[in-house]
């Protein structure tokens, strides 16, 4: 681990990478260039600017089980603050970059494609570039400037340099091409890694919160400050905010330096109170939130919108948005959604592409963490998978996707703790789960369980069912028929049931049946009329009306020795014999009642289903697919 | 809504099982038990002339 001498102030500069040549003094800030074993002093170093990082050299972490410590910083301002790029050392030597901006982190490496980058000058947003045979999509272009570097570094940095710097996304894998040193003949830097989460890295020996302006305790750019158009007082949660709605006057204000400067004067007033005040505090999925700012936002077609933005010191930035009473929860989706055609896709959920409009700022009140004003425009194609909602959003110089949830209103209400009313959600929201969706779905498996429930006992009836007695009759034209059977036991349970089939024909048979139990005397009797009528009607097509069988049955009728009494009369009209065929069955099993019993199971699903239909069809009215216009 | 359809799908089971076993159908005639046998089911009264709208 080589140490040298500053040779403007004699202070010990350690190298502890091998790779860096490069050190900024940490006594004196001169610029010293290791050449060999020899340090030349190349000048001052330009001072670092504040920012609320927490990071610092010295401070160490972890990234894929691999410890690392932070040697090395370059900050750079680029048009939404400030940003650090610090030079990490990890335990095997290797050497690579934490990017830290907006609260995000990415862990990169530099990597020498074969094929050098494009040309800065000819990219632009959603253009792919091939580094080594994987096709990455620009998601960012940025002309940074340098503002200074700190600690060892592998290249020359110098205050003022200017810095265009292009962002990829392949999945969730990152990278960033570096322009700086093409203008001085050089080649693009590229860097491939990932987005992090800062607590997946274990960072130790951090800042002290409060000298690093988090939200506890201000400093420089955390606390209170003066409106320069109205000069009514505000206050900064967090040393992120770069930009201030004033609520006194609608100034817009820069707060991303020490100077607040005045972007916008004034803004019209909002023609409604917000719905969830500025400051007001709220737990939503175990994390409090404050609410730090309220965008205004409209599409090209007049429809209109709110957008809290909300803050916690540990867990960066949110979004709550409030379209026609329908809210939703928001955050930045960790990686770009992967489209194919109209859907998008992440962790093994499919979004459905819903619509595609240009989103303008109207207004602006509170804090933001990038410089927003009133008037800026993005393009948005929204997807949903109800209760969820991607939205991809992206102007000349950015695409970014943000996922989010539906949220009930009453659970912001309670959340918040907010006693105002809210008008009542209009219409069907484009990620609002849909009431009777699930109730459908539950209802189907059920429908499923009960048929096959039905069905096992429907088939339990008809395996039970036993022949009794079977019986051939005769019934003569022009007189009253009585036939009596010989005696027959009936054993078991359940019904008795006679089904008697005829060769009527164009006719009708009146039939009585009398069941008789000649030891005890008791009897059960039923009757019913069969007619069977058929032809062709003048348009030469066949018609059949009635039946020429029937079915009756005796309910409660004990073991024991029966006899049946056969009463049957035919039409007077009548000239031919009738044949006749009686069945008796006890435990007869009706397939017209498993059929009833099915359509009854079957409605409500059925019903559900076609509410769970007609909401959807409201949905998807407001989209661009709506069924009437949906021409692609 | 699916606690209201597992209680009416269990009464429906349930009815169709007494229905079932005791013979009820829609179509189907339902004896009854009386007190006494004899009279004719065949008297002449009983019987229409035949009620549907056959063409």
């Amino acid at each position: 681990m080589p140490t040298a001498s500053c040779p403007s102030c004699g202070a010990p500069v350690e190298f502890k990478s091998a790779a860096s040549v490069f050190a900024v003094c940490g006594y004196c800030t001169s610029t010293l260039l290791k050449r060999g074993a020899v340090l030349e002093d190349i000048g001052k170093m330009a001072a670092l600017q504040d920012d609320p990082t927490l990071l610092q050299i010295g401070s160490e972490g972890a990234y894929k089980g691999v410890h690392f410590g932070v040697i090395g910083r370059i900050q750079l301002r680029y048009d939404a603050g400030l940003w650090n790029e610090w030079h990490i050392m990890f335990d095997d030597q290797r050497t690579g970059w934490l990017g830290e901006a907006a609260g995000e982190f990415f862990v990169s490496f530099e990597h020498a494609p074969e094929l050098a980058p494009p040309p800065f000058e000819g990219l632009n947003v959603e253009d792919r570039v091939d580094l080594d045979g994987r096709f990455f999509e620009v998601t960012n272009l940025e002309a940074a400037t340098c503002i200074a570097g700190q600690g060892e570094l592998p290249f020359k940095v110098g205050a003022g340099y200017a810095a265009p710097v292009v962002d990829l996304r392949l999945d969730s894998t990152f990278a960033s091409i570096d322009y700086s040193d093409v203008e001085d003949g050089g080649v693009p830097r590229v860097y491939i890694g990932e987005r992090v989460n800062a607590r997946d890295l274990k960072l130790l020996h951090l800042r002290d919160p409060k000298a690093a302006g988090g939200a506890t305790a201000p400093t420089a750019q955390v606390g209170s400050f003066n409106c320069p158009a109205c000069a009514a007082p505000f206050q900064l949660v967090s040393g992120r905010i770069k930009s201030f709605g004033c609520a006194s006057c609608g100034a817009v204000l820069d707060t991303s330096s020490h100077e607040v400067r005045l972007v916008i004067k004034a803004q019209a007033a909002l023609d409604t109170p917000l719905a969830i005040p500025l400051n007001a505090k709220g737990r939503l999925e175990n994390v409090e939130w404050q609410v730090i700012g309220h965008l205004r936002r409209a599409s090209e077609h007049g429809f209109a919108w709110s957008e809290f933005l909300l803050f916690n010191v540990h867990e960066g930035f949110r979004w709550l948005t409030e379209s026609d009473g329908h809210w939703s929860f928001i955050r930045l989706a960790e990686k770009p959604l992967k489209k194919i055609g109209n859907l998008a896709f992440q962790g093994g959920t499919s979004y459905e592409h819903f619509a595609h409009y240009l989103a303008e700022v109207t207004h602006v009140l509170g804090e933001f963490y990038w410089k927003v004003k009133a008037g800026d425009i993005v393009e948005v194609d929204d997807y949903i998978a109800p209760p969820a909602i991607a939205s991809r959003e992206k102007d000349d110089r950015e695409l970014s996707w943000s996922i989010g949830t539906y949220v009930e209103p009453a659970l912001l209400r309670k959340a918040f703790g907010i006693t105002t009313p809210w008008a009542a959600p209009k219409g069907v929201a484009p990620n609002q789960p849909a009431p009777w969706k699930a109730s459908a779905t539950r209802l189907w498996k059920r429908f499923a369980l009960f048929t096959v429930i039905a069905l096992a006992l429907q088939l339990w009836f008809a395996i039970t069912t036993s022949s009794v007695r079977q019986e051939q009759v005769t019934l003569k034209p022009g007189v009253e028929n009585s036939i009596l059977t010989t005696p027959f036991k009936v054993t078991g349970n359940g019904n008795l049931a006679l089904s008697t089939i005829t060769d009527l024909d164009n006719s009708w048979v009146g039939l009585g049946y009398t069941l008789v139990d000649p030891t005890s005397g008791r009897v059960w009797r039923a009757e019913h009329q069969l007619e069977a009528w058929s032809g062709v009607d003048e348009d030469g097509d066949r018609w059949s009306e009635g039946s020429n069988s029937g079915l009756v049955s005796f309910g409660n009728v004990p073991q024991g020795t029966y006899q049946l009494q056969i009463e049957g009369e035919l039409a007077p009209e009548a000239t031919r014999p009738l044949g006749a065929v009686l069945r008796l069955e006890r435990g007869h099993a009706s397939w017209l009642n498993w059929l009833l019993l099915q359509l009854g199971l079957l409605s409500i699903p059925l019903f559900a289903a076609w509410r769970a239909r007609a909401f959807e069809a409201r949905r998807w009215a407001d989209s661009d697919h709506a069924p009437d216009d949906d021409d692609d | 809504m699916s606690r209201f359809y597992m209680i009416a799908a269990i009464a429906g089971l349930a009815f169709f099982s007494y229905a079932q076993h005791a013979g009820m159908s829609v179509t189907g005639a339902r004896g009854t038990q009386q007190l006494s046998s004899g009279g004719s089911a065949g008297s002449g009264s009983l019987w229409r002339s035949g009620s549907l709208s056959h063409k």
